[in-house]
C-alpha cells in the first residue's frame, strides 16, 4: 500500500515539475513572442514552433510517470 | 505542388508603358520583379518624368479623399461590382469628388458639433440639477455674478481655500454653495456683488480650477431659467441630429456603389503607377521583368499586342537553375488540401523547387487531431459547429481553420469507434465497445503509449525518406547523410526497444546496435569536425523526437477523464437537472479544449518533429499586378 502511495507520488512529481518547468519556459518565450509579433505578424509560425518546443519537458515527464506506474 | 513559372521580359516603346501595366493588371497573372535587378540586363531603373509623379499625386490625394467620404459615411466594403459595370474617367471622378467632399464634410461637422453640444448640455444640467437646491438667494439678484468651479472628489479641499480666500476679498460678502457632482466631482458656485467680481475672478484664473462656464446664451439669465432654457435646447437636439444622420444617409445611399467603384478604380491606378518604379529603360524603350504560369504566357503575349500592337514585345526569358530558386512560388493542390497551405505558410512558403508538404499535412494533421480528441459525440458536434460557422466566413485563414477542424472532427468520430468512446462512456448504456482498445482502461495504457510512438515513429520515417528524395534530388550529400544517419538510427531504436520488450527477436539486438552506430556515423559526417561530438547528441534527440509523439496519448488521456468526470459528476449529483446542466457545462468545456488543443499539438507535431526532417521554406510568395475592377470599363471606351 505504501509502496503504490510512494509510486504514485513519484509520477506525480515527474510530471508536475516537468510541468513547471515548461510553463516558466513558455511564459518567456511567450512574452516575447507576443512582443515580436506585434512588431511582425509574419512571425506567427515561428513563434508557435519556439513556444511549442518545451513541451517536449512535459511529455517527457509524462513519459517518466508512466513509466514509474506501469513498471513498478 | 507549385505551378510551373515562366521568366517573361516585356519590352516596348515608352509611351505604351502605362496601357501595357494596366493590361497587366486586369489580366492578374504577372508577378513583376525590379528589372533593374537583373544583372544579366544591365538596365537603368526607369526615369519618372514630373508630369508622371504630379499624376501620381493627384490619384493619391483623390483616393486618400474618396476613403475619408467611405468613412464620413459608414460605408463598408462589399463584393466586386458585376460584370459590365461601367466607371467614369478619372477626371470626372475627381470633378464628382470635389463636389461631395464640401457637402459631406458640412454635414458631418454639423453632426459632430450637435452630438458634441448634447453632451455638454446634458452635463451642465446636470450640474445645475445638483446646485439648484443649495443655491444662495443672492444668486437670483440682478446686482450679483455667479462662478461655478469643478473639481474631482479628492481634491474637494481646494474649494474650502478658495471660498476663504474669495470671503476675503469681498470682505465677507460672498456666498458660497458645494454639491457633490455623479460620484468623483464636486462643484462649488461663487456668488459675489458686481463690484468684486474682477478681483475674484483673477483669484480664480490664477488657481488653475476648472471653471464650470454655461454657453454664453445662457449665462444671463437666472439659475431656474437657465434650466429651463438648457432642458428646451436638449429636447430639441435629438430631432436636428436625427435630420443631419437622415442628410448623411440619403447620401451613403446616393453615392454609396459609385463611391466604392471609384475607390477601387483609383486603388488600381495608383497600383499601376508603383508598378512604373519596377520598370527599367533604354534609350527609347521600356522594360518589365516578371514570372506568369507557364500555361498563361500566350494569354499574357496575345492581350499586350492587342493593347499596345507593334509598340511591345513579349520574350520568354531561359530559366538559370540561381534564377529556378527565385521564381515566385504559386502552390496548386486539389481543393480538399488547399486550407492546409495556410498552416504551411504559417511555417514558411516552400521554395520554388522544393516539395510542397501542404498534401502530406492534409493527410496526417486529422489523423492526429482525431487520434487525440477521439470520441464520436465530441467529434460530431464539432463537425456540426464548424460547419456551421464556415458558412459564414469569408475565404481566408480562418475558413481554412475551419476546415481543417472539420477533417478532424471526421476522424475523431472514426477514432471514437474505435475506442468505444461517445461523450466518454456515455455509448455503453447503448451498448458502444471499443473495437481497438478501451483508453480509459488501466489494462491498454500501454497499447495507447505504444500506438503514439508507433505512428509517431512512422512519422518521422515518412519524414526522413522525403528528406532523402530531396536530399538525392538536389544533390546534396551534406542531406543524404545527415538524413540517412537518422533514418538508420530511427530504424536501429525500434529494433533496439522491441528486442528489448521482446516483441522482436532477441537476435536483432546486434544488428540494431552495429545500425545505430552506422547511422551515428553518416550523421557525424553530415556535420563535419563537430560531428563527433554532435551526432551522438543529435541521436539521442531523435529519441526525443520519437517521444514527443507521446503528446497524442497525453492529449487523448486529458480529454477522455475530462468526459468521465462530467459524467460521473452528473450521476453523483441527486438532481437529474442540476447534474445535466454541470455535465453539458464540463463537457461544452471540453469540447472547446478537444477543438484548441489537439490542433496546435498536430500542428506542432508536423512543424518541430516531421518538418525538419525534409522542409526548409524560404519561398517567395507570388503575388500578380492584379486589378480589383479588372472587368469595369471606363465608360465611352469599348470593353477590352
Amino acid at each position: 500500500m505504501m509502496e503504490t502511495g510512494l509510486m504514485a507520488i513519484g509520477a506525480g512529481l515527474a510530471i508536475g515539475l516537468a510541468a513547471l518547468g515548461t510553463g516558466l519556459a513558455q511564459s518567456r518565450i511567450g512574452a516575447a513572442g507576443a512582443g515580436a509579433l506585434a512588431e511582425k505578424p509574419d512571425l506567427l509560425g515561428a513563434i508557435i514552433l519556439l513556444i511549442a518546443i518545451p513541451e517536449t519537458v512535459v511529455i517527457l515527464g509524462f513519459a517518466t510517470a508512466a513509466m514509474i506506474l506501469l513498471l513498478g | 505542388m507549385s505551378r510551373e513559372m515562366a521568366r517573361v521580359q516585356i519590352i516596348g516603346l515608352k509611351p505604351a508603358l502605362l496601357p501595357v501595366i494596366r493590361a497587366l493588371g486586369e489580366l492578374g497573372c504577372v508577378h513583376l520583379d525590379r528589372a533593374a535587378d537583373a544583372p544579366e540586363l544591365l538596365l537603368q531603373p526607369l526615369s519618372v518624368d514630373a508630369a508622371l509623379i504630379r499624376a501620381q499625386e493627384e490619384i493619391s490625394r483623390h483616393f486618400a479623399q474618396v476613403k475619408g467620404l467611405l468613412d464620413m459615411l459608414g460605408i463598408a466594403r462589399r463584393a466586386a461590382p458585376p460584370a459590365g459595370t461601367t466607371v467614369e474617367p478619372l477626371d470626372v471622378i475627381y470633378t464628382q469628388i470635389a463636389e461631395l467632399v464640401p457637402q459631406v464634410r458640412a454635414l458631418k461637422a454639423q453632426h459632430d458639433a450637435l452630438r458634441a453640444e448634447r453632451e455638454l448640455l446634458a452635463r451642465f444640467e446636470d450640474i445645475m440639477r445638483q446646485l439648484l437646491p443649495v443655491f444662495p438667494p443672492m444668486a437670483r439678484q440682478p446686482d450679483s455674478v455667479s462662478f461655478g468651479l469643478l473639481v474631482s472628489r479628492s481634491h474637494a479641499d481646494v474649494l474650502t481655500l478658495i471660498a476663504s480666500e474669495v470671503g476675503r476679498i469681498t470682505q465677507g460678502r460672498a456666498e458660497t454653495a458645494t454639491a457633490a457632482v455623479g460620484e468623483a466631482l464636486c462643484a462649488m458656485l461663487i456668488v459675489v456683488p458686481r463690484a468684486y467680481a474682477d478681483p475674484v475672478n483673477a483669484l480664480l484664473d490664477r488657481e488653475d480650477v476648472s471653471r464650470l462656464r454655461l454657453p454664453r446664451e445662457f449665462s444671463t439669465d437666472s439659475p431656474d431659467a437657465a434650466i429651463a432654457a438648457l432642458r428646451r435646447q436638449l429636447n430639441a437636439l435629438p430631432g436636428r441630429l436625427a435630420q443631419v444622420e437622415q442628410d448623411l444617409a440619403a447620401l451613403a445611399r446616393r453615392w454609396e456603389d459609385r463611391l466604392l467603384l471609384w475607390s477601387d478604380r483609383l486603388q488600381d491606378e495608383l497600383d499601376a503607377y508603383e508598378v512604373i518604379a519596377l520598370a527599367g529603360e533604354t534609350g527609347m524603350t521600356f522594360v518589365l521583368l516578371g514570372w506568369t504560369p507557364e500555361d498563361e504566357v500566350e494569354r499574357v503575349q496575345r492581350a499586350l499586342y492587342e493593347r499596345a500592337g507593334d509598340a511591345v514585345e513579349v520574350i520568354r526569358l531561359p530559366v538559370t537553375p540561381e534564377e529556378r530558386k527565385r521564381a515566385p512560388v504559386l502552390l496548386a493542390n486539389p481543393a480538399p488540401v488547399r486550407p492546409f497551405e495556410a498552416l504551411v505558410r504559417l511555417y514558411g512558403l516552400p521554395g520554388y523547387d522544393a516539395l510542397d508538404p501542404s498534401r502530406l499535412m492534409a493527410l496526417f494533421m486529422p489523423i492526429f487531431f482525431g487520434l487525440m480528441l477521439g470520441d464520436i459525440g465530441y467529434g460530431a458536434l464539432l463537425l456540426g459547429l464548424v460547419l456551421l460557422v464556415r458558412r459564414r466566413l469569408k475565404p481566408g485563414m480562418m475558413r481554412s481553420l475551419t476546415t481543417v477542424l472539420a477533417y478532424g472532427a471526421v476522424w475523431a468520430i472514426v477514432f471514437g469507434v474505435l475506442f468505444g468512446e461517445l461523450f466518454g462512456r456515455l455509448g455503453e448504456s447503448f451498448g458502444l465497445h471499443a473495437v481497438l482498445f478501451d483508453r480509459t482502461s488501466e489494462d491498454h495504457l500501454l497499447d495507447l503509449l505504444a500506438l503514439s510512438v508507433g505512428v509517431g515513429g512512422m512519422h518521422l520515417a515518412l519524414g526522413l525518406l522525403v528528406g532523402l528524395w530531396e536530399g538525392a534530388r538536389q544533390r546534396s550529400r551534406h542531406h543524404l547523410l545527415e538524413r540517412g544517419g537518422r533514418l538508420l538510427g530511427l530504424i536501429a531504436l525500434f529494433l533496439l526497444v522491441g528486442a528489448l520488450v521482446e516483441v522482436l527477436p532477441e537476435g536483432l539486438i546486434t544488428p540494431a546496435v552495429a545500425l545505430l552506430m552506422i547511422g551515428t556515423v553518416l550523421l557525424g559526417a553530415s556535420l563535419g569536425r563537430i560531428g563527433v561530438l554532435m551526432a551522438p547528441i543529435e541521436m539521442i534527440g531523435l529519441v526525443g523526437n520519437v517521444l514527443s509523439y507521446l503528446r497524442i496519448a497525453a492529449i487523448g488521456l486529458s480529454s477522455v477523464y475530462l468526459a468521465l468526470v462530467a459524467g460521473e459528476i452528473a450521476g453523483a449529483i441527486g438532481s437529474v437537472v442540476v447534474g445535466v446542466i454541470i455535465a453539458t457545462l464540463l463537457h461544452a468545456l471540453n469540447l472547446v479544449l478537444g477543438a484548441f488543443s489537439p490542433t496546435i499539438q498536430s500542428l506542432r507535431l508536423h512543424y518541430v518533429e516531421f518538418f525538419r526532417n525534409f522542409y526548409a521554406g524560404g519561398g517567395r510568395l507570388y503575388q500578380p499586378l492584379a486589378f480589383r475592377l479588372p472587368h469595369v470599363h471606363e465608360q465611352g471606351k469599348e470593353a477590352s
